[in-house]
């Protein structure tokens, strides 16, 4: 999964960059980047193997970019502050977030689940030892954790 | 966080077991129809010497669940795939026609127009709209693991095949198996359930 994850890196920036700079939007590319990296892993079930994987890939992309100018637009369109938008520079906010400050906003235990599995390289057995939990309500734990980590991601955004 | 970290994050972690077949949910959304119908309405007074019209009832609404369900298995996907589902459209509204054409020449259309009159009809709207929103409320959680491309179209299927599986559910409690009558008491609903889903739903299963 990792190495699927590095190759599709460089492909979903040129994407994400191309597709959002026509919105004036390309300090978005990043964040995007990992937002449709979350869901790759999430909705990877999805994908028929019978179809090309980059059609999958792009049209899932696609969408995420859709939604996130979607919601955008929703949410903040006064013409007056249109130009501080796009000047602003926009820092990408989550890029500049630290990984632990995002995981505590998750329900107890989930982040310091996913923390664990990221930072220390815990195993899910041993984490299922840890926190008295099978190592399938593990699994369940960090999928919905990543499931909120997408939201917030949105959200955030928005 | 750093897109490096996210990687090692997301590679670090097993995939996800996939969910439940929206084809296969709509089977056992069929099932439970059928039990809660039986236990809470019972079964027609003739199911035990069933006539020739209920086969001819039960074809109509099985097949229109097993479309409804292949078109909600194919809009669940950000890719659509192709599907016979044009054909199949085709063929069944020809099989309805031909049935509707069969019964207004063969019978009175006082006689076919009478079961309209009945307790029967205003029941069956409401049976088959209450069992299909119930359904389209389990399809709706079911879908939300999946990742439609429309998702408009997504939510109009998921009130389709719901309530094209309440139909099916509800027709074993049902006496009357006339064509006329099955295309309006059980379509009707089945279209406001259809409509009222692509209203009502999108927003729950945005992605």
């Amino acid at each position: 999964m990792g190495l699927l994850l590095t190759e599709l890196v460089p492909l979903l920036r040129r994407y994400c960059a191309s597709q959002l700079a026509r919105y004036g939007r390309g300090d978005w590319a990043e964040d995007m980047v990992q937002e449709i990296m979350l869901t790759v892993h999430l909705k990877l079930h999805t994908y028929d193997d019978a179809m090309p994987f980059l059609a999958w890939l792009y049209a899932v992309a696609k969408h995420k970019i859709i939604d996130a100018l979607r919601r955008e637009r929703m949410h903040h369109v006064p013409l007056e502050e249109a130009a501080d938008v796009v000047d602003g520079g926009g820092e990408a906010p989550l890029a500049q977030r630290d990984l632990a400050q995002l995981l505590a906003q998750l329900k107890p235990p989930a982040g310091e689940i996913i923390q664990a599995l990221k930072v220390e390289g815990a195993s899910v057995k041993a984490l299922a030892a840890q926190y008295g939990m099978s190592e399938s309500n593990i699994k369940i734990v960090v999928h919905r954790g990543l499931r909120r980590l997408a939201e917030m991601m949105a959200k955030e955004r928005a | 966080m750093r897109t490096d970290d996210l990687i090692t994050l997301l590679s670090q972690t097993p995939p996800r077991r996939p969910p439940l077949r929206l084809s296969l949910a709509v089977v056992v959304a069929i099932a439970v129809t059928m039990v809660v119908n039986t236990l809470v309405l019972g079964l027609r007074p003739d199911i035990a010497m069933p006539p020739l019209s209920m086969a001819y009832k039960s074809v109509v609404l099985l097949t229109l669940a097993v479309i409804a369900g292949g078109i909600l298995a194919r809009v669940a996907r950000p890719v659509a795939t192709a599907g016979q589902g044009v054909i199949a459209a085709v063929l069944f509204a020809l099989l309805v026609a031909g049935s509707l054409g069969w019964e207004w020449s063969h019978a009175a259309p006082t006689a076919i127009l009478h079961s309209f009159v009945l307790p029967n009809f205003p029941f069956c709207l409401g049976a088959v709209t209450i069992y299909g929103a119930a359904a389209a409320g389990a399809l709706t959680g079911l879908m939300r693991f999946y990742a439609p491309a429309d998702e408009r179209r997504a939510a109009a299927a998921i009130g389709f095949a719901a309530a094209a599986a309440g139909a099916v559910g509800y027709s074993i409690h049902c006496p009357i198996d006339s064509p006329s009558f099955v295309v309006v008491a059980y379509g009707l609903p089945i279209a406001w359930v259809t409509l009222a889903s692509r209203m009502l739903l999108v927003r729950l299963i945005r992605w």
